[in-house]
């Protein structure tokens, strides 16, 4: 058990450093000129070559990779080139939206893709199931900038039911700025999650424990909740893992359409103002973030069905 | 005769895909010659006397964008463009995941591990991260303008999901009886691989090809709408929902048809996908890993 998670937690090393890696050498490899960028095209080439000298820009790419690591190394993420602020304090600000907007799609998922999921299988080939599979075919076609636009428009302006952007004030007010981005954010979740316990359920019903519940004289709601779902979370699991790895890493998308202030504005923002340092310090959060929701998948995994301990 | 039959004999599902996926080809390929200049701006009829879109009427059946452009037919080039450049993404990434996948899965041992590796590590970059990295490092290139650098993008992201799944299936089949007895018979690598390899790993082919043809529309819409796809004028869905979102309140007409183009074009594929794969392999393709989307 020991050597499962330290050989994990080697392999996460290891992902975490490509990640960060790969992104430096392709932000290395854009042509542009960050102190130009930075500057503005009025700025005159005695201050372009100050700022340059000033952020290394200079020095050989290696030397600037080196120096880099070398910071984070020490638990020092540098400055932003935009706003002079340190680039830990700019995410620090981003981390707490994106996580209240992914554990609150997160739940939405589980709440409409796990009934969705058990009506498909449980009625298998009848109206219910046909339905439920129908939605999910629509979920999974629908981009999340066509939810949320329509969401948008229909709910919040045409309905006026719920703000249409930005971050409200907390408590209640939080909730219903919440409300849409969640939903949006969890629509393409929901079908995941629906497939996988369906096909989990298709699978394990015709199985002879599930024969025996049902012979014992156990109610079909009993043994579908109590015995048939068990198994379906394994799958259900690893793809939390995967959503709560990716989603931390900011919702490009949905954070654009309802001007929700989390990783994935800051990131899309300091790529188009190619702040190296901002970019960089948020890929290695969300490398961090989704090497420790896989690793607790993997370790949740193995605690639900003890075979895979070896 | 009856074995033929049964061969090409094809389920409800599958013959909806196809049907529903052919006649989007069809729009795309002959819809250009029968509507408007998708790009030609008709600044006196194509606006309201205030400088609005026009919304649907008889004139624009879809009305007119911001710079009275007749939406209809920039659907139906966007038609065009879009699934082309999904069309050339998905079998540049096919290509290489097939290749990369059936190398691993019949060599086995070290090379299988350090392709696996490669594979793995790519896959754990967060996918949309890694598209919007290489979108605007390809933005600043030589590439730039062209559709070169979106497909670039799609392909590099697409070829993970497809090597992995194929190599499961080939490393199977490479210890199966028929291999077994094919290299019992004399039969050289390269043949092996060629004529009992490759026609086994059609089906999953195809079901992945459908799988990732309806990604790389989505893929190709979200980077357009963050501003990274093919630059402007060219239509494309996801650039016109970009363009138009800032008028989703006075015109919403601007949102809706890129929005449902794109949903019915992203539904066509999963269609056809479900029915390949109710025909080929009923498990291919349900672990394909998520979408880009998020």
């Amino acid at each position: 058990m020991i050597r499962f998670v330290l050989r994990r937690l080697g392999w996460a090393a290891v992902v975490i450093w490509f990640i960060v890696t790969a992104t430096f050498a392709m932000l290395a490899a854009i042509p542009a000129d960050p102190a130009r960028v930075l500057l503005g095209p009025a700025a005159d080439a005695a201050s372009v070559a100050r700022a340059r000298a000033h952020y290394c820009l200079d020095e050989g790419v290696l030397v600037q990779y080196g120096c880099w690591l070398d910071r984070v190394a020490r638990g020092d993420l540098g400055e932003s080139y935009h706003s002079k602020r340190p680039v830990a304090q700019i995410l620090a600000a981003r981390a707490w939206p994106t996580i209240q907007l992914t554990l609150a799609a997160i739940v939405l998922q589980l709440l409409a893709g796990v009934p969705l999921g058990v009506l498909a299988a449980a009625r298998r080939g009848r109206w219910p199931a046909r339905a439920a599979e129908f939605v999910e075919l629509i979920a999974q076609s629908a981009p999340s900038f066509v939810v949320g636009t329509v969401l948008l428009y229909v709910v919040a302006y045409r309905w006026d039911l719920l703000p249409i952007g930005g971050y409200g004030e907390g408590g209640w007010d939080r909730l219903r700025h919440l409300a849409l981005p969640a939903a949006t954010l969890a629509t393409l979740g929901v079908a995941y999650y629906a497939r996988a316990v369906r096909v989990e359920l298709e699978d394990v019903l015709g199985s002879d424990y599930i024969r025996t519940a049902r012979a014992k004289g156990l109610p079909e709601r009993a043994v579908i909740v109590r015995h048939g779902l068990r198994s379906a979370l394994g799958p259900l699991v690893t793809l939390i893992g995967l959503d709560l790895g990716v989603l931390l890493g900011g919702a490009f998308v949905v954070e654009q359409i309802y001007a929700w202030p989390g990783m994935g504005r800051e990131v899309l923002q300091a790529i188009a103002r190619l702040d190296l340092p901002v970019i960089l310090g948020a890929v290695l959060l969300s490398a961090v973030a989704i090497a420790i929701a896989n690793l607790l998948a993997d370790l949740a995994q193995v605690w639900l069905d003890p075979r895979l301990r070896d | 005769m009856l074995a033929r039959v049964s061969r090409w004999r094809v389920s409800r599902r599958l013959a909806i895909g196809i049907a529903w996926v052919g006649s989007l080809f069809l729009v795309g390929l002959i819809g250009p010659w029968l509507t408007a200049d998708p790009i030609a701006r008709d600044l006196e009829r194509g606006l309201t006397a205030y400088g609005a879109p026009i919304p649907p009427s008889s004139e624009f059946i879809l009305g007119s964008d911001q710079l009275g452009r007749d939406v209809c037919a920039r659907l139906v080039a966007g038609a065009q463009t879009s699934l082309s450049i999904a069309a050339l993404a998905t079998v540049i990434a096919l290509a290489v995941g097939l290749t990369v996948g059936l190398s691993a899965g019949y060599a086995g041992g070290r090379t299988d591990g350090a392709l696996m590796r490669l594979v793995d590590l790519v896959l754990a970059f967060p996918v949309l991260l890694l598209a919007i990295l290489l979108a605007a490092l390809l933005r600043e290139s030589r590439f730039a303008g062209s559709g070169a650098a979106i497909v670039t993008v799609l392909a590099a992201v697409g070829w993970t999901t497809i090597a992995r799944v194929m190599r499961d299936k080939a490393r199977v089949l490479a210890r199966g009886e028929m291999v077994m007895a094919a290299r019992a018979a004399g039969a050289s690598p390269a043949r092996i691989v060629l004529h009992h390899l490759l026609p086994n790993l059609f089906g999953l082919a195809a079901v992945l090809a459908a799988l990732g043809f309806a990604q790389n529309l989505l893929a190709e819409a979200v980077l357009s709408y963050l501003g990274l796809g093919v630059p402007p004028p060219a239509p494309t869905w996801g650039l016109m929902l970009y363009e138009g979102r800032s008028y989703y309140r006075t015109a919403p007409h601007l949102v809706l048809a890129p929005s449902l183009a794109i949903f019915v074009a992203v539904a066509a594929f999963h269609v056809l996908a479900a029915g390949l794969r109710e025909r080929f392999d009923p498990r291919a393709g349900s672990r394909a890993g998520p979408a880009v989307v998020p």
